[in-house]
């Protein structure tokens, strides 16, 4: 596969969050505005790039048996990294996702990436790859967030966008409008790639 | 045998790589992280004296007053708005324990010990509902109120507080913090007023 | 006693970790097909969290901040994590044949699992003493573990329904979801200062 290929599979086909259903938690706790929604998708994306092209770089290295531990403090010195220079540089940003942040940690996006193709794949292919499932999952997040901050808010990224007399219905910025968002967003994926398939 | 120790060799390789390269980023960001959160307070103490902002000759001052008369030493900071040697306002932070977990609120204090207003620093309530003590419409009802002529309960326990509307927990929190502040200050006003003429280094911006 | 009590009431069912905090998704979705493996899975994940919130507390004083090492927080705990889970599946191994065949195939997911290395960051974030930690913990589990079960017993009874096909799975588990957040929701506002 070229390396468009491998970028684009992550964007609709193999899209980490409504296809493969991984790394949920941040998807639905950070949602609550297109801001938030936008600087997760970035911190995930720079931890899934540097995470794979380590992996990819060292997967002659680094023995079977200790795959999984050495995956680990990869990604978490990669998390942690990104923690930092986003407390330094964008506080605010870092105040809003909290403890999500250090969670990247856990996300099954990173940890399935680096299994699943980085330890088994050229450094190149696992840059368009990384790059794939981070747009993927940014847009991902972009869309529930918007939606849910139009509906719960009025406002798009701050910006009041429904006219005046709308009544934001506050439900969807509420935890379970991010149940209620996703599990109707995922309804829609599953009825459009029914559509293209038959 | 060999396998063990290539294993443990290469773990051991992978970790310091690890360690190194976060002490060098921890050391990098170190001092812009405190530089954000010194600021953050700076910036909330300036959007609580509005009326100061930008006038000639104002400088900020900051001190640690201890309490220890009474024994357990508890020490708060305050940050003082000087002209020339006149104390215009005094700020502190307040922090109290919300829906969600902490709120800091800095209150700031001019003349007649009355609010001249109140910044949310931190919070982490729900959003749509506690989060709203964060907009305008609420934090602004506490200027001008002070100890003496305000009831410092919620409208509809008789008081003259407007409660944000589902989130009688944040607003009950917010009111109480800010209250409890309020009454620190004029217990210890004399001490805190002492400080104030005495600290002369204006604090960087 | 009181604040101790707010605390584990809270973390049950008002701040649930699921339906409020988003911690711990993919086991509530992956393994709560029905109610017994549900059930395997909450009780692994009360242990696992009660374990590893006094052992990080107990690092992150004695380690992380007594050698001021702070910023290797989440590096140490996801790694403190992962080999608290193998010694625990490794212990119950030789001691408890019955336990193993009940957590067996659950404990090893634990690892990844967000709401434990969660559990362990508002620990600390939250300036918990060592009892307030175990309770927090212990509350933590449990709330997991009630909402994973009512998730189950509702799809059990679900799987005899006709749902539309772009709704199978997935996409129905997270407007269950949706409905249990919502009953949840009723809690708020359980305790005023």
């Amino acid at each position: 596969m070229g390396f468009g290929a491998e970028f684009y599979k992550g964007i609709f086909k193999e899209n980490p969050s409504f296809r493969l259903v991984l790394g949920i938690c941040p998807t639905l706790a950070v949602t609550t505005s297109v801001e938030n929604a936008i600087g997760m998708g970035l911190a995930a994306t720079f931890v899934l790039l540097g995470s794979n092209i380590f992996i990819a770089l060292l997967r002659n290295f680094i023995p079977d048996k200790v795959r999984i531990p050495s995956f680990i403090v990869i990604i978490s010195t990669f998390v942690t990294i990104t923690d930092l220079v986003m407390a330094a540089y964008a506080p605010d940003l870092h105040n809003a996702l909290g403890i999500f942040i250090p969670l990247i940690v856990v996300n099954c996006i990173i940890m399935g990436r680096a299994e699943a193709f980085a330890s088994k794949s050229s450094t190149g292919a696992s840059i368009a790859d990384a790059f794939g499932m981070g747009t993927g999952f940014t847009l991902a997040l972009i869309l529930i967030g918007s939606s849910r901050e139009l509906i719960g808010n009025g406002t798009l990224l701050g910006f009041p966008i429904l006219f005046s007399s709308f009544k934001p219905a506050v439900i969807m910025i509420l935890p379970p409008g991010a149940f209620l968002t996703m599990g109707l967003l995922l309804g829609l994926f599953n009825y459009i790639s029914r559509k293209r398939s038959s | 045998m060999r396998e063990l120790c290539r294993l443990a060799i290469v773990l051991t390789i992978i970790c310091c790589g690890a360690a190194l390269s976060l002490a060098y980023v921890y050391n990098l960001t170190k001092g812009p992280i405190a530089y954000q959160q010194r600021l953050k307070k700076i910036r909330a103490v300036n959007a609580v004296f509005p009326q100061h902002e930008g006038t000639q000759g104002v400088q900020m001052v900051d001190s640690l007053y201890c309490d220890d008369e009474s024994g357990t030493a508890s020490c708060r900071q305050f940050y003082f708005i000087k002209q020339d040697r006149e104390v215009l306002g005094t700020a502190f932070e307040v922090a109290t324990s919300g829906y969600g977990g902490t709120i800091e609120i800095m209150v700031g204090v001019s003349g007649e010990a009355a609010i001249s207003g109140i910044k949310i620093i931190n919070h982490s309530e729900t959003p749509g509902l506690g989060a709203n003590i964060t907009k305008e419409q609420f934090y602004q009802q506490f200027t001008v109120k002070n100890l003496t002529d305000t009831k410092w309960d919620l409208r509809k326990d008789g008081g003259d507080i407007d409660q944000v509307s589902g989130a009688t927990i944040s607003s009950i929190a917010v009111m109480q913090a800010v209250h409890e502040g309020l009454v620190f200050f004029s217990d210890h006003e004399d001490g805190i007023m002492e400080k104030a003429v005495r600290v002369e280094q204006p604090v960087e911006s | 006693m009181e604040q101790l009590f707010i605390i584990f009431f809270s973390v049950v069912v008002i701040n649930n970790f699921i339906l409020a905090k988003f911690l711990g998704l993919c086991p509530f979705f992956g393994v709560s097909r029905e109610l017994k493996s549900a059930t395997s899975m909450g009780l692994a994940v009360i242990f696992v969290m009660t374990i590893a919130s006094i052992v990080t507390w107990f690092i992150n004083r004695y380690v992380l901040i007594a050698y001021q090492v702070e910023f290797l927080q989440t590096i140490v705990f996801i790694l403190v994590i992962a080999a608290l889970v193998q010694l625990v599946e490794l212990f119950i191994a030789k001691t408890s044949p019955m336990l193993q065949r009940v957590l067996g195939i659950y404990l090893p997911l634990i690892t990844t699992n967000c709401a434990v290395l969660g559990v362990c960051l508002l620990n600390i974030k939250d300036d918990y003493n060592l009892i307030e930690t175990i309770i927090h913990g212990l509350g933590a589990g449990l709330g997991f573990t009630l909402a994973i079960c009512i998730m189950a017993g509702i799809r059990e009874r679900l799987s005899v329904c006709r749902v539309p096909p772009s709704m199978q799975g997935f996409p129905l588990s997270f407007v269950i979801g949706c409905l249990m957040a919502l009953s949840f929701f009723g809690f708020q506002g359980f305790f005023t200062h």
